[in-house]
This record gives structure tokens, sequence and C-alpha cells, in this order.
């Protein structure tokens, strides 16, 4: 309810601040109400968005959530770090790209939980991750299957090393 | 699969001798022809599509080799070298035209600084834009799914044909005209002949599935474009016009544009500066972070996957110097004069890469030409009206390098997708980024000279420029807002005034927000329209079937529609220069 109200005042505040912005010459009094508007609905929607990922069960342990998925993840890419082979070049993107997790859906509630330092911290990895395992999915494409092995075998240790960088967050949280 | 007709390298490959020469003669060839293009008709588009497909095929069909990486190293040198075009054709002919003083060597000094610094600029943006921000840079994603798909199997292969072949196809009817045939589908629709609203309540529609295709990879964020036109066209240019709150002088036929041009359009550039600047206030420990993670060497490779930070202090150090010397060097200006001035624009790079980039990442909207007089009109606070020389030549720079920005990232968003490592594509666009200004003040002095001499006069005839058959138009819009900075003639209260805005909407849930609501009210809504339906059929389409759906099916077909509508484009625009039509 709070988020809701909030994004109508932003609506309004967007739109009679840029319509009095656009008078000629502007028309400064009612342009810096409509941006008090605008700031109040600011704040109420981050309030109601910070309410609402509180009370939306597991939604406040999305930490947790991103550490299963990159655990999976990474048992899915220690199985192409051992086996990658002809069968695969049709199929692989589209197996991976379904166990990939989608970071933007989790991004808000992470830096709410860790702060944005320690997303950065934690992203910076898994992006390493990410992109050794876009490499390996386009060798096994172009039928280089060793080195696929080995780009995968790469973006395993980077899956742990995110993995860890998760926990080490989660414990500091705790404390 | 592929195995028996295409060659093997010894080991996976993205860097080879032949790939290099393969994506320089691409972008040597895209850059002259578009900057003839750019002259002729103002408008330059974005090559790496057409480079990436091009670099496929002559690898493929030509020297029976290739690789994914491979191809995007290609495409990286291609359009690393093609984008400064428009930087340079939009902004150098205003010299020529106005018969300023031009020196090529300067010039060309300060569009390679330009290049250079674009390169050097987003060192720092790709880890915090693409790694962090997870931002989508619409383009860069297609042309991963087009480098993947020939050899990802026929069903994802085939979504991409039917796509561009559905586009191209679409984008050649309504050029039918053109070829002296009767028009079937038009160009663009205005439904408000239907619907019976008045005409500056702007209701037309470009017929362009490129920038259905571009919505759709967009998602969500298109929405918010969509929204930022709606407020500007629908909302803010009826009631202005509708209630009489026009200065009297403007004539009716005109409200609209001038709404546009003088109310909304600066009201949308200082969104976006102010969007921008607070979301790099905002992400402030994220960016401290950033820098001290590019002292974390990789992993696999055993050396940083990054080019270091350091180079972008030598780039800064290095632009600013040549900024200096060539503006310095071309006006009568004072010394202090051009240590400001160079100082100044240095600074501006900054903000606009950043803008620029961030733009391109949400939307895969570039305000280049925006952010260009930008450029100009603060530089000509610092300038006299006879110093337009140092002006355009500094503003030269400061456009190629945002060009170049905007390219590099998307470069990097596909070699993130398909894992290159980024400091070899870094590496590489540094190298070559310097080529695309010497073919473009090439090409452009070539056209130039072909004006030929006066027989009674003995002076040079203009090659291009108004009342010849080449207008420039870009360049000579740069010299009106020349003019207008000259006679004090800037919105600077509309500017102030958006960048509040769009600074208080970049504390949102929505990071960018003011950037994205921004550049919507700075474009024309003929191209916001079908860009919005194809981010409205993307959210449809992921709440009923599924977002990895939506990647697996829809993207590729999507990247189809952008390809083939770009290949036919720079295809008429050949033409059109040519004089085939």
């Amino acid at each position: 309810m709070l988020a809701k109200s909030g994004i109508a005042l932003i609506i309004l505040g967007v739109v009679f601040s840029a319509v009095f912005a656009s008078f000629i010459p502007i028309d400064w009094t009612n342009f810096a109400i409509a941006v008090w508007v605008l700031i109040v609905g600011i704040l109420l929607q981050r309030k109601g968005a910070k309410e609402e990922m509180k009370s939306e069960t597991g939604k406040e342990l999305s930490l947790n959530k991103f550490r299963e998925k990159i655990i999976e993840l990474k048992k899915e890419i220690s199985h192409y770090a051992e086996n990658v082979s002809e069968k695969d070049v049709s199929i692989i993107d589209d197996r991976i790209s379904d166990v990939l997790p989608e970071v933007e859906n989790y991004r808000f509630s992470i830096v709410n939980e860790i702060g944005i330092g320690g997303y950065t911290e934690l992203i910076s990895v898994y992006a390493k991750a990410e992109r050794l395992i876009g490499r390996g999915v386009s060798a096994t494409i172009d039928e280089y299957f060793d080195e696929a092995k080995k780009y995968f075998s790469d973006a395993v240790v980077l899956l742990e090393a995110t993995i860890q960088r998760i926990e080490k967050q989660s414990r500091e949280r705790v404390q | 699969m592929n195995s028996r007709i295409i060659k093997k390298y010894d080991t996976y490959t993205d860097v080879t001798p032949l790939g290099i020469a393969v994506g320089v003669f691409i972008g040597v060839l895209m850059t002259a022809s578009f900057s003839y293009a750019a002259l002729v008709l103002g408008f330059s588009t974005n090559g790496s599509p057409v480079a990436a497909v091009l670099g496929w095929g002559i690898m493929r069909a030509i020297f029976k080799r290739g690789t994914v990486i491979e191809n995007n190293i290609i495409q990286t040198i291609a359009s690393g070298i093609n984008t400064s075009t428009a930087g340079v054709i939009f902004t150098v002919p205003v010299l020529l035209i106005r018969g300023a003083e031009f020196n090529f060597v300067w010039v060309l000094a300060a569009c390679v600084a330009g290049a250079i610094l674009g390169v050097g600029f987003i060192i720092p943006l790709r880890k915090q834009m693409i790694d962090i921000d997870r931002l989508r840079f619409p383009s860069g994603t297609a042309i991963a799914s087009i480098l993947k798909s020939p050899a990802e199997g026929m069903k994802k292969s085939k979504l991409l044909i039917y796509g561009a072949a559905l586009s191209a196809t679409v984008y050649f009817i309504t050029r039918f005209p053109d070829l002296g045939l009767p028009q079937i589908i038009p160009a663009s629709f205005d439904l408000n002949s239907v619907l019976g609203l008045p005409e500056y309540f702007k209701n037309v529609w470009a017929v362009s599935l490129l920038s259905v295709g571009i919505g759709y990879i967009a998602g969500r964020n298109g929405l918010f474009v969509l929204a930022g036109g709606i407020l500007a066209y629908w909302l803010i240019a009826p009631f202005m016009i509708g209630f009489g709150f026009l200065p009297e002088s403007v004539e009716p036929a005109h409200a609209a544009d001038f709404v546009h041009s003088q109310m909304t359009r600066p009201i949308g550039i200082g969104m976006l500066i102010g969007g921008s600047l607070m979301s790099i206030v905002l992400i402030v420990p994220a960016i401290k972070a950033t820098i001290r993670s590019f002292n974390v060497k990789a992993i696999a490779e055993g050396e940083s996957d990054e080019l270091s930070i350091n180079v972008l202090y030598k780039v800064i150090i290095g632009a600013f110097l040549l900024f200096l010397l060539a503006g310095y060097s071309t006006s009568d200006i004072n010394f202090v004069t051009a240590v400001i001035v160079s100082l100044v624009s240095t600074i501006w790079l900054l903000f606009a890469g950043i803008i620029v980039s961030q733009a391109t990442g949400m939307t895969d909207w570039t305000p280049i030409s925006g952010m260009s007089l930008i450029a100009v009109a603060i530089l000509m606070m610092f300038l006299t009206p006879e110093q337009i020389t140092t002006a355009v030549l500094i503003g030269a720079g400061v456009s190629v390098a945002i060009a170049e920005s905007a390219d590099m990232m998307q470069d990097l968003k596909t070699g993130h997708l398909v894992g290159n490592f980024p400091i070899k594509q870094q590496k590489l666009q540094l190298l070559v980024a310097g080529l695309g200004p010497v073919i473009s003040l090439s090409v452009m002095l070539l056209i130039w000279n072909s004006g030929g001499v006066d027989p009674v006069t003995g002076a040079q005839l203009p090659g291009f420029g108004p009342g010849t058959d080449i207008e420039a138009p870009q360049a000579v819009a740069l010299g009106a807002t020349i003019d207008a900075v000259q006679h004090g003639d800037v919105p600077v209260e509309k500017f102030f005034a958006g960048a509040i805005i769009g600074g208080a909407l970049s504390f949102t849930s929505l990071p960018g927000l003011g950037v994205i609501m921004g550049i919507s009210m700075y474009l024309s809504m003929k191209y916001i329209l079908p860009y919005g339906l194809g981010s409205i059929i993307a959210i449809f389409t992921i709440r009923k079937k599924g977002k990895k759906w939506s990647e697996k099916w829809a993207v590729p077909f999507a990247a189809g529609m952008i390809l083939g509508e770009a290949l036919l484009i720079i295809i008429f625009a050949l033409l059109k220069v040519g004089g085939v039509i």
C-alpha cells in the first residue's frame, strides 16, 4: 500500500514538475511543490518496497536463495567440466541458460541485505565465472571440447569462490 | 557438425592476425560508406550487427575458419573503426561550410584523442555497468545471439533468419516509392488521421521492426521510455499548446516543434544529465569496490582480464594534452583559455561517457548529438565567436569519444556473453580507434574538394552544405546551435530543472529511471512508439511463457529483426548516395 501510494505520488510529481518546468519562463514555485511531491513519493515507495520485501516469505533470505542457485549452477557446470562432447553442441547454450541465475532479480534485495559494497564484492567474482561459462559454451559450439572443459573447470573454481563470499557475507550479517 | 568444413585452430582462439585483418577491412569499408551516407542523409547507424554477420560470412565462406569469440573480436574491431563516423561527420563539416580555419592535422589529432579517450574512459564503467549493474545493452545482447546462433542448432538459426527476413521485407516494402514502385506500406503512419486528434498530438508510428526488436530485448526499461514519450508528446505538448502557454510569436503550424525543441527536449537532456550524475553519486561505494577489484587477478587466466585502471589515467592525461595543443594551435586564443577549455572538455567527456553508456545500456539509444551540442555550447561560453574553430574541433573530439564509449560498451556486453576477455577487446579497440577519424576526415575532404573551383574567382566551391546536393544536415544543425549560443539563446534553466527531476528519479528503486525518462523526452515519438510496443510484447511474453523461454526463442527472433532492417538501411543508404535510387 505504501509503495503504491509512493508510485502514485512519483507519477504526479514527475508529470507536474515537467509541466511547470516547460513554462517560459519556468513556474519555479509550482515546480518546487511538484518536486517535493516527487521526493515524498520516492521516500514512500522505497520504504514500501523494503517492507514488502521483508514481509514476503523467503524474500528476506534472498542471499541464501542466490547461494542455492549458484550451488545448482556449479553442479551443472561441474558435469560439463568432466564431460562435454559433440552431442552437447546444439543444446548446451539452452541447458546452461536454464540454470544461470537471473542476477537482476536478486540485486535489489541483496543490496538491501549486505549493502552495495558487499554485493559488488561477490558479484565481481560471479561475473568472471559467468564469462568463463560463456566461453565454455562458445568453445563447445565451435567443437573445441578440451578447451571447453578447461573453461568450465575454471568457472567451477570461481563459482566456489562466489559461494564462499556469500557465506562470509551471511556470517558477517549474523554477527 | 561443422568440423568437416571449417578448419580448426590448434587451440581455441579469439585474436588472430587474420581476424584483425578482416575486422580492419570491414571497419574501413563501413567507415568510408557510412561517412558518405552520414553527410548525405544526416544519420549514421549502429554497424555492429552488420559487422558481426559480415565477419562471420567472410571468415566462413572465404577462409573456412572462425570461432564465436573470434567473430566477436572482428566485430569489435570493425565497429571500433566505424563508430567515430557520426562524431566526425556531425561536427567537423561546419568548419568548412562556414569557411572557418581548417587544419587537417589538428582536427585529426582532436578526433583521434577523442577516439582513444572514449575507449579509455569506459575501463571502470565496463565492470560497473555490465558486471555489477547488469545493464541489458540490447544490441550487445542481440549480437551475442547472432554470433552463437549459426552453430547452435537449426531452430534458433531459423528464428534469427525468419526475424531478419521479416524485418528486411517490411523495410524493403516501405521503400518501394524510392524504387519507382507503388507504396504498399508507408515508412510511417499517423494514427491521428484515424482517431481525429489534433496535429500537435504526435501519434506517428515508424514502421520499424528494428525498433520493435530493440524494445523487446530492452524489456521492462522500454516501458519507462514509452512513459517518458507519453509525458512529453501526449501530456506536455497538448497541454502547453491547447491552453495557449506558448509565446505569441510561435505560429500554430510550428507549435509542436517549438514545444519539443524549446521545452521537452532541453528538459529531457537535463534529466539525462541529472539522472546520470545522481546515479554516480549513489554508486560511489560500488565504484570504490570496482576500482579495488581491478587488483584481483583472474583465477583462470593467471593474468588480469581487465585493462589496468592506470591506462585510464594515462589516456586522460594524453587526451588532455592533445586537446590543449589542438585548441591552442587552431584559434587565436591565449594559453590560459586553451587550458581551461581543454580541462572543461575532458571533465565533460567523463560525464558524457557515463551518461551515454548508461543510456545505451538501459535503452540502446545513444544521445550523441545532444551530448555533442552541449559540449560545443559549454565551450562557446569560454570562447569568442571568432574562436569557433577551437569549439568545433574539441567538440568533434568529445563527440567521437562519446560514440566510441557507447560502441565499446555494447561490444564488451557481447564479449561478456560469449566469453571474451575484456582486456583483449579494449586493447584492440584502443589500437584501431584512431583509424576511423582518418578515414572519415579523408572522405569528407574528398567530397568537399569535389565541389571544384570557381572559374572566375578561383575560390574553392563547397562540395557539401546548403545549396549543394550533399546537405550535411547534422553539421548545419550544429551551426545553428553555435549561432544560438552566440546570441545567448540557450535554455539553461530548462536543463537545470530537468536535472533536478532526473536526479530525484535516480533515488527510486529502479536505478537510472531519470536517464531512461530523460532520453525518451529527447527522442522522436515516431520511434519511441514501436520501441515501446516491443517492450509491451516482451512483458506480455515473459508473463505468459516465462523469461527463460523468452531468452531462448524470442530474443534470437528479435535479434534477427534488428539485423534484417540494419542491413537494408545500409544497402539503401549506399544505393542513394551512389545515385542508383
